[in-house]
């Protein structure tokens, strides 16, 4: 500690000291009225940050009815906070739009992903970025799992198999650009059948700029999925580990906030719903399943 | 009530509670306070591993823009103590307080950002890493506004201590402390 910061530290307006038995009682209370309330609707709050951790459907649609950009949503810290901001940095960036993603970076996105291996530089390039952009602890996070590439775009999915955490995460070009929380000791993963697929999150972008993005779970005998967004093309999702997961941009389609998907399963049969008829319900028992197997980003 | 939660609102109350406070006016604390917390509880899938940083962050907004509401533009001040009057004592404590003195004239003439760059890091802990995700900001920039920071308090405190590239508001506390020198 430098002597400026010593300086300042004795000039905290606000020392730390315990809390007054006033003040411990009105937190108490503050605490019983906020856990009164259903933990639902955040696009109620406008002060909360850009957030990207949208598993509820209704949230979910709330924001994307909100006008909010799904990609301008940053859990950063886990960071989701834990993964904090970082997105919001690069959503003011030169040449970016609101997603985080440059325009050349949006106009290079493909319908069907590239699969780089783990262990290819790019994979181990955006898996560094979206570590240290958005998780607290990087080094626990040693599973790198549904790499998918759409142009210079990546989509991953790292985990921290000692606290069962998994985030999706979007990096472009070696830069963090959006994190979610796709399972977390407070939110488990439900059970799913051999043959079903779940939507765990998405996310839809309005206007110029944003992306959308929608992640689920997939049975063990699910061999494929795709999503046809209203009033647009396939896109071919990636799928590995029990998990699917894709996004577009708004060029592709941009509203309304549903689609149909589509998955095939190991027998060649072909099963369609539409998204907002397959988000899991996140109350239902966990049983692991479905949870990605770690594959060691050194590896 | 969710036991997660619950224990992560009695972990950080505290925090939140003294963050907040250094940026805002006593009557408006508990607002903040709530509309944090709640914020919290309506958004718990958000905040996986480091939820203190995320707290802030929702917090800084709530106050940023309860300021734009009521038309306030400028940047989100961070509170610094006020020096008390008393006898500072020997001729080393003199020294020190007049430091002290200069510190708080000088943090008060800073840049909001800068302010919030140093406070993030000194009063509320956070590392380099959180307190950038707090700010929206890259580690490499708020590595450098807080380098350059410091390096106006230093060299505004400390003469020999030279500083290549004073802000505006450095070179008008250096002409003040001249005037009364």
């Amino acid at each position: 500690m430098n002597d400026i910061e010593d300086l300042l530290l004795g000039l905290d307006a606000e020392p730390c000291t315990q809390l007054t038995p006033a003040e411990t009682a009105r937190s108490e209370r503050l605490l019983a009225q906020i856990t009164q309330c259903a933990p639902s609707s955040a696009a109620q709050y406008a002060g909360a940050p850009p957030a990207a951790a949208r598993r509820r459907p209704p949230a979910r649609f709330a924001l994307a009815a909100a006008g909010v950009a799904a990609a301008a949503l940053v859990i950063g810290m886990v960071a989701g906070g834990q993964f904090l901001g970082h997105a919001a940095d690069h959503q003011t960036g030169q040449g970016q739009a609101p997603s985080g993603l440059t325009l050349t970076e949006l106009a290079d996105w493909t319908a069907v992903p590239g699969h780089p291996a783990v262990t290819s530089p790019v994979v181990r390039q955006a898996a560094r970025a979206c570590l240290t952009g958005f998780v607290h602890d990087a080094a626990a996070f040693t599973g790198i799992s549904d790499v998918d590439q759409r142009g210079s775009v990546i989509t991953l999915m790292a985990t921290d198999p000692a606290s069962d955490t998994t985030v999706w995460c979007i990096s472009a070009s070696g830069r963090a650009v959006l994190a979610e929380v796709v399972n977390a000791s407070y939110l488990p993963l439900p059970a799913i059948g051999t043959t079903a697929v779940n939507a765990l999150g998405s996310g839809f972008g309005i206007g110029s700029g944003t992306i959308s993005e929608a992640i689920g779970q997939a049975g063990s005998d699910v061999t494929g999925v795709s999503f046809k967004p209203a009033g647009g093309r396939t896109i071919t999702a990636t799928v590995q580990d029990g998990f699917w997961s894709l996004w577009w941009p708004p060029s592709h389609s941009n509203g309304p906030f549903d689609g149909t998907v589509t998955w095939t399963t190991a027998d060649g049969a072909s099963h369609t719903a539409p998204l907002s008829s397959i988000y899991a319900d996140s109350k239902k028992p966990t049983t692991g399943n479905g949870k990605p197997s770690a594959i060691p980003a050194a590896g | 009530m969710d036991p997660s939660f619950t224990e992560l609102y009695r972990s950080h109350y505290s925090a939140v509670l003294r963050f907040v406070r250094r940026r805002v006016r006593e009557a408006d604390v508990d607002d903040v306070v709530s509309e944090t917390f709640l914020t919290a509880w309506r958004r718990q899938d958000e905040m996986a591993v480091a939820p203190l940083p995320w707290l802030y962050r929702t917090a800084r907004n709530v106050i940023l823009n309860a300021n734009r509401a009521v038309g306030r533009r400028e940047g989100l001040v961070v509170r610094i103590a006020s020096m008390g009057g008393g006898d500072p004592g020997s001729e080393d404590q003199i020294a020190r307080f007049e430091q002290r003195q200069d510190l708080v004239s000088l943090w008060q003439g800073l840049d909001p950002l800068d302010q919030e760059v140093l406070a993030l890091q000194i009063w509320e802990g956070l590392s380099g890493q959180d307190a950038a995700a707090v700010l929206g900001i890259s580690r490499a920039a708020y590595s450098m506004r807080a380098t350059r920071a410091r390096r106006r308090l230093a060299a505004a405190i400390s003469p020999e201590t030279s500083d290549p590239e004073p802000s505006p508001a450095i070179r008008v506390a250096h002409i003040d402390l001249e005037a009364y020198s």
